[in-house]
């Protein structure tokens, strides 16, 4: 027994004294200055999935950072640094939060990023962005969309597309639009939305802006993602007969409500999606003739690269290095890292990567400052202009919609991007051969 | 273009039967094993994907309808079902309950997860000629193929009953049902007709799939509301007999679609399970029990 007492108190002795040694590591290591930063080289820190399910996505996106670093660097780093290089600094996330949390710690404390990109997934981003806030790193997301990421009164938090939120209000506007072709063709619409997060904010978002903008809401219907029968939702759904329907759904519940439209009968004069599964490439494939006339919102298309400035050139020689096209989140990395490089050039006016946490405050200065105008980056927004809650105010998504004649999907708002005029009011199921 | 209250309910009401009768399939399949094997078959919903996909496959590299691919979609899924309780559950027959339900667990994640890595998470969906053709009655738009389906699944319940009143093998399967020591003195091969009965429960499943690959669509997940809908069904019209889960399986479907217009489609669930619940209280051994 003595024996045994006596091991146990050396054991918990020797941990205790192990716990100690990373307590004070920890301790320290946050509070030493950070070691002087030769300024020929700026570390930025960039977080993405690069193993698991989303793996492919986030080598992909780190494509994206890769390339616009490449493109910076190659015409000669950052200027107010003195040419100062820019090196990207790799986490993987693994698609787990807390794998992107430990990795943003890694980044942060270890490696002395100045900033931090990512990380895809909303889920992701959040705990990313909560160890920014605490370490006081800059963070700028490109790639997630959920509107609670902005509503956390966060401080060193910015994200450069646009949110959910932003593009219900955006389909308000578009539907405006159509109504203008077509006077007095829209005033009422329906909802139909998938139950979780992701279509509840969504809806949420549209009875606030649809009523905002004059159209009456006249049946808002929930379902669970994956039901077997859409038949009694679709039924009140043309019991209400709205001039529109707004859907939020995934894959395989686009595909069942398409379906059991055209059973029913529901000839509502525009569907109008929340992307999600109606961007599906699988969705796309497998739909068929049941999704022409349909629009959905996007954030990028593959007929955007001759509308939008500079966007085919970077392109090009993006495929040429990869050989992939870019798609929405590549662009949208590509672009991350183009803000930041411009933050980057205001902050090295004000301090020096030297007093690395200067430097870093400086940087956040810059983001909250920062002012980009139209048609200088590759993307159908109208700039760069962050609001109090990091929110770029000026990130716009793009409404496409699938045509008959080949059954892609094309831009058809803004009208300055477009490269189809919207078909309204789409033909009903008996008109259609 | 505004539809009557009586158009809108008619209309509820056949989607709901028309459904009804597509889950009492998957749901007799499903008692068949409860009641005979008295094993609880999580697995039930993945015979049913695999019979979706089989119906996919045929009709992509031979170009066969999915109706006609049913009677395969069975022989399949019966042969797979006899394997598996060949080699798996008569071995755990008389193991603790808790062991009979991880390996019909284990046996979900294996063929969900392995259709997952050979086909991927994408969907996948068949659109014949009549999938969707429609019949317009008085404004009620019935959709011809799950007419078809309805009847068909009437059908074989029909012949399933007969089979087991009328023939040596489906009195051995009752008699197990009803007294497995007493059949076992009476001679009745136990082994082989438990065999028997997962292969047709699990048959029964595979032709719900095939019959939902004509105008459903199919991924690997694609069993799980069939499934929760079956045991539902199940345990609401009893197993004494196969007419119990039929009729329950119905209940299921006109609940689903009525319930979501009286009250709201987000509700749809919670009042199956509320008249679930009540019908318990009423009669807890299901409204058809032995």
């Amino acid at each position: 027994m003595r024996g045994i007492s006596r091991n146990i108190i050396i054991i918990s002795l020797i941990a205790i004294i192990i716990l100690a040694g990373i307590a004070t590591y920890l301790v320290i290591s946050t509070q030493r200055p950070a070691p002087v930063q030769r300024v020929s080289e700026i570390k930025v820190g960039i977080i993405q999935p690069l193993s698991g399910g989303l793996s492919t996505i986030g080598k992909y996106n780190l494509w994206g950072a890769q390339f616009a670093v490449d493109e910076i660097n190659s015409r000669g780093g950052i200027k107010s640094l003195g040419g100062a290089k820019i090196t990207l600094v790799v986490g993987d996330s693994a698609g787990d939060p807390s794998t992107a949390a430990r990795e943003a710690e890694r980044l942060i404390a270890v490696e002395n990023v100045v900033a931090i990109i990512g990380a895809y997934a909303s889920s992701n981003t959040k705990t990313v962005s909560d160890v920014c806030e605490r370490l006081k790193t800059p963070c700028l997301n490109g790639d997630s969309s959920s509107p609670a990421l902005t509503r956390r009164g966060l401080q060193w938090f910015f994200r450069t597309t646009g949110d959910d939120d932003l593009f219900s209000m955006q389909h308000a506007e578009f539907l405006k639009y159509l109504n203008s072709t077509k006077p007095g063709s829209i005033r009422t619409v329906a909802i139909l939305y998938e139950d979780s997060e992701f279509g509840s904010a969504t809806a949420e978002a549209w009875k606030k802006y649809m009523e905002q903008a004059g159209f009456k809401v006249v049946e808002s219907i929930s379902f669970r993602s994956g039901t077997p029968t859409l038949d009694s939702e679709i039924t009140r759904l043309k019991a209400a007969n709205p001039d529109v329907l707004l859907v939020a759904g995934y894959l395989s519940d686009a595909i069942l409500i398409q379906r059991t439209m055209k059973k029913l009968d529901f000839n509502p004069k525009a569907v109008l999606a929340q992307d999600a599964g109606y961007i599906n490439p699988s969705y796309i494939s497998e739909v068929g003739p049941l999704g022409y006339y349909i629009f959905s919102r996007e954030v990028f298309n593959w007929d955007l690269f001759d509308k939008v400035p500079g966007l085919k050139d970077v392109n090009d020689r993006f495929k040429a290095k990869y050989g992939i096209d870019m798609d929405g989140s590549i662009v949208r990395n590509y672009v991350a890292v183009w803000v930041l490089y411009y933050a980057l050039e205001e902050a090295g006016k004000k301090a020096s990567p030297s007093d690395l946490q200067a430097f870093r405050e400086a940087l956040r200065d810059a983001l909250r400052n920062i002012d980009i105008g139209k048609g200088v980056l590759p993307v159908p927004w109208d700039g760069v202009k962050f609001d109090e809650t990091g929110q770029n105010i000026r990130a716009k998504g793009i409404i496409v919609q699938m045509m008959p004649d080949d059954g892609k999907y094309h831009t058809v708002w803004p009208k300055e991007y477009a490269t189809r005029d919207p078909i309204f009011p789409m033909p009903r199921w008996s008109e259609r051969s | 273009m505004a539809l009557s209250t009586e158009t809108i309910i008619a209309q509820v009401i056949v989607d709901g039967i028309l459904n009804g009768c597509l889950y009492a399939i998957i749901a007799i399949g499903l008692a068949m094993i409860w009641g005979v094997v008295e094993i609880i078959n999580f697995a039930h919903g993945e015979f049913l994907m695999i019979a979706a996909f089989l119906s996919y496959l045929l009709y992509i590299y031979l170009g066969l309808d999915p109706i006609l691919s049913i009677p395969l979609a069975f022989i399949t899924t019966f042969a797979l079902g006899y394997l598996v309780q060949k080699t798996i559950i008569n071995r755990i027959l008389n193991a603790p309950f808790l062991s009979q339900i991880f390996a019909t667990f284990a046996l979900v994640l294996i063929i969900r997860n392995g259709f997952f890595v050979s086909f991927g998470p994408d969907i996948r969906v068949i659109t014949t000629w009549y999938s969707e053709a429609v019949i317009d009655i008085y404004g009620v738009r019935i959709s011809l193929v799950k007419l078809l389906i309805a009847l068909m699944a009437v059908a074989f319940t029909l012949i399933l009953q007969l089979f087991l009143t009328k023939t040596y093998l489906g009195t051995a399967i009752r008699a197990i049902a009803q007294d497995r020591v007493a059949a076992q003195l009476m001679g009745v091969d136990i082994e082989k007709v438990y065999a028997i009965a997962f292969g047709l429960g699990a048959g029964l499943a595979g032709i719900g799939g095939a019959m939902l690959a004509s105008f459903y669509y199919i991924f690997p997940e694609m069993g799980i509301p069939f499934t929760l809908i079956a045991f539902i069904s199940v345990v609401l019209g009893g197993f004494g007999n196969i007419l119990g889960p039929a009729i329950g399986a119905v209940i299921v479907g006109l609940t689903q679609g009525l319930g979501a217009i009286i009250l709201t489609p987000s509700m749809k669930d919670i009042v199956v399970y509320l008249v679930f619940l009540a019908l318990l209280l009423v009669k807890p051994t299901g409204i058809f029990s032995r």
